[in-house]
């Protein structure tokens, strides 16, 4: 019957497409990268190796340090911006949002405007103390560079997250005696639970496959992206890309999957 | 408000925040066009490094930008139907996977979804050394957020809805998907391109894995131009990236207004009952002649549950039969069987006059429907949602234009033909809704809770307009209620539901005086209901009131008494009379009274376990706290057997 078929047929071409260009790509990944003689031993076998292994634990570490800051200090500002009015306030939105669509390699660019040779910050400290900073092309440039493009997500989402909040119920915790700052820790801060670890996990992920931002600010710091960069490019070790590839995706998919699990929300990253 | 020094602790942390964010772009512009970054500002300005950009990366600005295009192409085509097909499949387990798996591709870096591609497609072959290739990789990274964009739109719209609509007004599944859904999906489709769009234009990660020199796209010429170390190059480069997203990025901003304007209801306007002046309704309109609606050994079940027994029932050419009953009682269930939007179990049979229908979906069955919201599409001003059905029947221009302001006279509806569907008060979308059922010459008009959504006070005088303009035009018409005034000013015939089952088929003077069932009886009119005990002879109520037997009316079904036992007793609040004392007369206390103006409203508690209504004329009336003794003809009393009800 032809209204059975209809819908099917609808479906079939992102199928295909999805098919053809996600699943067979990655599941081609995983015997790829067991193409050695080792087998399966390779993940052991490459993980001990102490480079490898620090570069993941850079990677992770960073991720979860900027990941923090990006909730504090972004969580802080989206929940002002959505909570009072001034002259000002939504200009200040737009701009705290601006960011959101800049892709890695632009956030990267970014940075060296603030922090590399002729960076503003070099500068006007040359200005004020007479001494240059430079801090763009090191892990403190590289998070700089991942909270440049964590914050505007965090903003965001704790705005949107605010904006449905019941102003009643910290106004109730206000009457029975809490001043403002208990007010938003023992109210405001538990409802937002969910916004923000699932903004807080896009972030994490982000972070972790950022290759553009890394890639144009530190191509000598090991963080993951850019030590597959160099597997391929410099080794041609198709075999240890793709593991270490495997390795970032399954962390990435673990700690978004975890986020959904937790907090039933819509959690996804977006390269950067 | 106070503003304390939290306030200003936030600030000064937002204003760093955006400091920190905008500063490098403001940077970022001024190298771009100055003549010289070391000097600043006072060198003067040049466009020199733009021109420098345009000719040393003008390739990849092109190429990013068709490639974008072509990748917006590839995800609205795939993707739209996509998200349909998933909405619409609600939640079934495989709707779920498929769901989660498109969303996928979101969560895994691109670098692996690159190198992956390239370890399967990327063979020496034609398609390895074409854009194609990075097509390949950008449809898949941009694919999610159009699903996701157009789903989320969809989702909030009452699609089903719609979709029936449309359905009862002749569009098959094809048509609803490309005339109905698409416009509707229209705000989430527009959000889903502008993601994609600059997503695609800023992607890396996937586009260097899978570029060849001859394929390098902007982003990984950006790359280029900052690792060679020219500031001037690299900002003015960034500025021509952020030329082609920043107006991609102000349409984004009104987004939101169009969602509000395809979710309807909002700015829905309030219906002033001075422009309801009555007026006879003549119409111009002639319809098909009317028919017979028979159903025969219907039944619905849903999985294990049974909404509809089985039954059989005529509804004859040219009448009003209203389906009464409460909630879930099976009437809107009747109603879209007839209608075609759901099939009868295996067995059973629906005609319109002598055609047997069963197996025609609704757009083939030439029927008119109100839905209880509406359904007026959105996306269409109130003539476009009237001609929807004659457009699909490939009407002449002519004619289309003589019905259509036929139907707008009869609706008095004429001046407001271009108004969109947002502009309309209420009363007038009902209005429109009634047009749109039939200007296509129904063959049967279903009406499904036609006042409902209306306030209360237009009610009762959209409830004559309609009565009259139903009798007007001799349609056979088929009303959905749960209200019983509706039910009996509407309907030339009433058939009572109950739990799937009919009660009772009758016209409303019938059903209100002689109700066949306990339930009938307790349901239409504004009924008391006392527990008696029937035995030798006669009824005793509580309060005290002992009643000959022989004086009570017989049921109606059978033409005796309920058998001796325990009985309920019904009996209307205006039936009721204060009396002096005597042995068949209810004693009780009078609880509280409610002045209505001409009558007055007591509740009485009896035995102080029962609470009877009592309608009286105002003139004289007991205050609450006093002892009262009712009055009841046994005529007027109803008795049916306690189990029965």
């Amino acid at each position: 019957m032809r209204r059975k078929l209809l819908l099917p047929c609808l479906l079939a071409p992102a199928l295909a497409v999805f098919v053809a260009f996600f699943l067979l790509p990655v599941a081609m990944l995983l015997p790829q990268s067991l193409d050695t003689p080792a087998g399966w031993g390779i993940y052991t076998q490459i993980l001990s190796n102490p480079r490898y292994w620090n570069s993941l634990v850079d990677t992770v570490g960073l991720s979860l340090v900027v990941t923090f800051a990006a909730l504090l200090v972004g969580g802080l500002a989206g929940l002002f911006l959505e909570r009072s009015s001034f002259p000002g306030r939504s200009l200040l939105i737009s701009m705290l949002t601006l960011p959101l669509s800049f892709p890695g390699v632009v956030v990267g660019f970014m940075v060296i405007m603030l922090g590399g040779r002729q960076g503003l910050v070099g500068l006007a400290a040359n200005a004020v103390f007479g001494v240059r900073i430079i801090f763009a092309y090191s892990m403190i440039g590289l998070f700089f560079g991942y909270l440049y493009f964590s914050l505007p997500r965090v903003v965001t989402t704790v705005m949107a997250a605010a904006g449905k909040l019941d102003l009643a119920q910290e106004e109730a915790a206000r009457t029975l005696g809490a001043s403002p700052l208990r007010a938003l820790l023992d109210v405001t801060l538990p409802a937002m639970i969910p916004a923000l670890a699932s903004t807080g996990a896009i972030c994490f992920a982000t972070s972790i496959g950022a290759f553009g931002t890394a890639f144009t600010l530190a191509t000598e710091i090991n963080v993951l992206p850019i030590v597959i960069y160099t597997e391929i490019t410099l080794s041609a070790n198709i075999a240890t890309a793709t593991m270490l590839s495997v390795v970032l995706g399954f962390v990435t998919w673990l700690t978004l999957f975890l986020s959904r699990l937790l907090t039933g929300a819509q959690a996804a990253g977006s390269g950067a | 408000m106070k503003r304390g020094w939290f306030f200003r602790w936030q600030l000064g942390l937002t204003l760093i925040c955006c400091v920190f964010l905008v500063a490098p772009v403001i940077q970022t512009v001024l190298t771009a066009f100055m003549s010289n970054a070391f000097r600043g500002l006072s060198a003067g300005f040049t466009l020199e490094w733009l021109e420098k950009v345009l000719s040393i990366y003008g390739d990849t600005i092109i190429r990013s930008f068709y490639l974008a295009l072509a990748t917006l192409g590839v995800c609205a085509v795939t993707g739209v139907p996509a998200a349909y097909v998933l909405v619409k499949s609600g939640k079934s387990r495989w709707a779920a996977m498929i769901e989660e798996s498109l969303v996928l591709p979101l969560s895994i870096p691109g670098m692996a979804i690159g190198l992956g591609i390239l370890l399967t497609w990327g063979g020496p072959t034609w398609f390895r050394h074409s854009w194609l290739f990075l097509l390949a990789g950008h449809s898949i990274f941009c694919l999610p957020f159009m699903v996701r964009a157009v789903t989320a739109v969809l989702r909030i719209v009452p699609l089903p809805m719609y979709e029936e609509s449309a359905a009862t007004l002749g569009a098959g599944p094809l048509r609803i998907f490309t005339q109905i859904v698409v416009p509707i999906a229209g705000p989430g489709i527009l959000s889903g391109a502008l993601q994609v769009l600059t997503l695609s234009m800023g992607e890396f990660n996937i586009s260097w894995m899978l570029q060849t020199p001859f394929t390098r796209t902007l982003p990984t010429g950006l790359a280029d131009s900052y690792a060679s170390m020219r500031l001037e190059i690299g900002s003015a480069y960034t500025v021509v990236f952020l030329a082609l997203i920043v107006p991609v990025l102000a349409l984004m901003q009104q987004i939101p207004a169009l969602m509000a304007r395809m979710t309807a209801s909002g700015g829905k306007k309030s219906d002033t009952l001075m422009t309801q002046t009555p007026v006879v309704l003549k119409s111009r309109v002639l319809l098909a002649e009317p028919v017979s609606i028979r159903l025969e050994n219907c039944s619905k079940t849903f999985g294990r549950s049974t909404v509809l027994q089985p039954f059989s029932l005529i509804m004859p050419a040219g009448k009003k039969v209203v389906l009464l009953g409460p909630s879930g009682c099976g009437k809107t269930t009747t109603l879209r069987l007839i209608a075609g939007l759901e099939s009868p179990d295996p067995g059973g049979a629906v005609f319109l006059g002598d055609k047997d229908v069963t197996g025609l979906p609704a757009e083939k069955r030439n029927i008119g429907m109100m839905f209880q919201q509406y359904a007026l599409f959105p996306h269409m001003n109130v003539e476009q949602n009237i001609s929807y059905g004659l457009r699909l029947r490939k009407t002449p221009r002519e004619e289309m234009r003589g019905l259509v302001e036929a139907v707008l006279d009869m609706v008095r509806l004429r001046p407001l033909a271009k108004r969109g569907i947002n502009e309309l008060s209420g009363g007038q979308r009902q209005r429109v809704a009634l047009a749109r059922a039939l200007v296509t010459k129904p063959r049967v008009l279903l009406l499904d809770e036609p006042l409902t959504a209306l306030d209360a006070l237009l009610r009762v005088s959209v409830r004559e307009e309609l009565d009259q303009l139903l009798a007007g035009l001799g349609i056979t018409s088929v009303i959905v209620t749960h209200d019983q005034d509706e039910a009996m000013s509407l309907g030339d015939l009433i058939v009572v539901m109950r739990d799937g089952r009919i009660e009772q088929i009758g016209a409303p003077r019938e059903i209100y005086h002689n109700p066949a069932t306990a339930f009938t009886a307790g349901f239409v009119g504004g009924s008391n209901r006392l527990p008696g005990v029937l035995e030798d002879g006669l009824l005793r109520l509580p309060g005290g009131a002992v009643i000959a037997a022989s004086g009570l009316r017989p049921r109606a079904a059978d033409g005796r008494l309920p058998s001796a036992g325990e009985v309920s007793v019904f009996f209307r609040p205006e039936q009721l009379r204060p009396a002096e004392p005597a042995p068949e007369r209810i004693r009780g206390k009078v609880l509280t009274a409610h002045f209505l103006g001409e009558s007055t409203r007591l509740a009485v508690q009896i035995d102080n376990d029962y609470l009877v209504k009592v309608e009286l004329p105002s003139a004289d009336t007991p205050a609450p706290g006093a002892d009262i003794c009712l009055d009841i003809a046994p005529e007027a009393l109803l008795l049916f057997s306690a189990e029965e009800s």
